[in-house]
């Protein structure tokens, strides 16, 4: 038996250590793997799905079913989260086609990348803190899937500290960190948020 | 304090928290997946074994023919009445499904599945969502979907985990009365007319006739047929828990921190876990370790884990004290 000094692993890092503790049969792997994607999937689906809440519940179950024996296959050459999602991709399309119906516009089915606004043109969007209902509601959608494309950790503490207004010892505490790396990992997710808004010039996240 | 000016800040408030669905929906979900987990890694171990058997049977040069000798597979999904609701951790001694059959490690247990332990038997289960349920010695418990279980006599040890509330919550069913996890550690035994329900960490209710009696950590509820519920202490360390760390589900120990191996032993134990000095409790989440602890109980531990980071530790009225080792430079 042996000890040695680790270093704060990144979010990729992290994600590779998941895979790798879920192939092992780990029960807490399992548990920080479902509550670490599972509601970003469903919100992924149900936007797909007409906010159908039902046919959500049962797309993305069906996309982690298919996903978990695949998990060898990930190469992490893309985020954990963006594989599941084309699992879930092709149920949605395998939901529509059994339902014979028209999917949804192509663009948000196959998640071609869309011209999205930059950070700064969305914020320009506040207008001096007056916002009209249309625009109110493209802020939500826009702010609310960049937060899910995020790694988990960093979507959970921007929500903790700016809506619900945790501080950053409330923060620590949650995640069993010390307070220095709580407002590191804020820096970070800060950064992250506005770089998935538009990271070259209005092709982001959306 | 938040800025008025950070547009960061502004976005987020003004688009709010996010969707969650709702906890029936996760529950669901997480039921089903974590079932499908358990297969897949239960097959994949299976079929490494088999490559591991048939490389040495190569190199043995010999051919052996297994004959089956009958339909029953312990390795298989046990077929109950309805879907997976557990699967099996560790076993002790004489331990079955009714009827007589013997289960293997990793096995997958369905809702309507019927175990035994004999006397000198015991068991370890997880079930989805986190919560690990441990069976004492003669003990005969039901699976329910739920999660639940039904327990016909003997005890049940329910530890839902550290953390964040489960989605679900576990409860025990006794013909005296039903017993429900709110977030705990806590010992359900049945034993002739007498039901004990003691709570070691967090609060279990107890529903009996319309009525619920919260017991919160270091209570015992005690209830006799026809008799009022009574209210006694239970410590929440010592033999009371014995059986428990007996069985407890092994911990892998290779790649966690300190931190990580402390918060197990602290919650099979009990014990509270001090620093003698700052630093330790700094480095404790950046010490990795490695090796194994199978076969040792978690209390016997310590003696083999902290001297590998330079540590030892002193055991006082159940507080663990943890320090550097005489001449030792620290664990960095």
């Amino acid at each position: 038996m042996s000890a040695k000094r680790g270093a704060v692993p990144d979010p990729a890092q992290d994600d590779r250590e998941l895979v790798k503790r879920m192939l092992a049969g780990r029960e807490q792997a399992f548990e920080e793997f479902f509550d670490g994607h599972f509601s970003r999937l469903y919100r992924f689906a149900l936007a797909r799905l007409g906010h159908d809440a039902d046919a959500a519940e049962e797309v993305v179950q069906a996309a982690l079913c298919k996903a978990i024996p695949a998990l060898r296959s990930w190469r992490g050459e893309a985020t954990l989260f963006t594989w599941l999602c084309t699992f879930c991709r092709h149920e949605i399309s395998r939901h529509y086609r059994r339902q014979e119906s028209e999917p949804r516009p192509a663009g948000l089915i196959e998640g071609v990348p869309r011209t999205g606004p930059t950070f700064d043109s969305l914020v320009a969007m506040l207008d001096g803190g007056v916002v009209d209902e249309v625009r109110r509601r493209e802020i939500v959608r826009l702010v609310q899937l960049t937060l899910d494309s995020l790694p988990a950790k960093y979507g959970d503490v921007l929500e903790w500290k700016y809506i619900h207004g945790l501080s950053v010892a409330e923060i620590a505490a949650r995640l069993k960190m010390g307070s220095k790396a709580v407002e590191s990992l804020l820096t970070r997710a800060r950064q992250a948020f506005r770089d998935a808004v538009a990271p070259s010039g209005g092709s982001g996240a959306w | 304090m938040v800025s008025e000016d950070d547009p960061i800040a502004l976005l987020l408030r003004l688009a709010g928290p996010r969707e969650a669905a709702a906890q029936k929906r996760s529950g669901r979900v997480r039921s089903e997946v974590w079932a499908h987990w358990r297969t897949e890694v239960r097959t994949v171990r299976r079929r490494r074994m088999i490559f591991r058997a048939t490389v040495a049977l190569a190199a043995a040069a010999a051919v052996v023919v297994v004959i089956a000798r009958g339909p029953w597979n312990p390795n298989r999904t046990f077929r109950g009445a309805g879907g997976p609701v557990a699967s099996l951790l560790r076993a002790e001694g004489s331990f079955r499904l009714t009827g007589g059959r013997s289960l293997a490690i990793g096995a997958s247990l369905l809702a309507g599945s019927e175990l035994e332990t004999g006397a000198r038997g015991r068991a370890a289960l997880a079930l989805p969502g986190g919560h690990s349920v441990r069976l004492d010695s003669e003990t005969r418990v039901r699976l329910l979907s739920g999660p639940a279980l039904q327990l016909d006599r003997g005890a049940l040890y329910v530890d839902s985990g550290p953390g964040r509330p489960r989605p679900t919550a576990v409860e025990i069913r006794t013909e005296m009365g039903l017993v429900r996890d709110v977030g705990t550690q806590f010992e359900v035994r049945l034993e002739g007319n007498e039901l004990r329900l003691s709570v070691r960490e967090g609060v279990a209710n107890l529903i009996r006739a319309g009525q619920t009696f919260a017991a919160p950590a270091g209570t015992r509820l005690l209830v006799r047929t026809g008799g009022a519920v009574e209210t006694h202490a239970v410590p929440r360390q010592g033999p009371e828990w014995d059986w428990v760390l007996a069985i407890a589900p092994r911990f892998d120990l290779e790649g966690r921190t300190l931190a990580e191996y402390l918060d197990w032993i602290t919650r099979e134990t009990g014990w509270r876990v001090e620093y003698a000095e700052p630093a330790i409790a700094r480095d404790a989440s950046t010490i990795v370790l490695h090796g194994s602890i199978t076969g040792l109980r978690p209390d016997q531990t310590p003696l083999a884990v902290l001297p590998t980071c330079g540590l030892r530790h002193r055991l006082t009225d159940g507080t663990l004290t943890i320090e550097r080792q005489a001449g030792a430079a620290g664990p960095s």
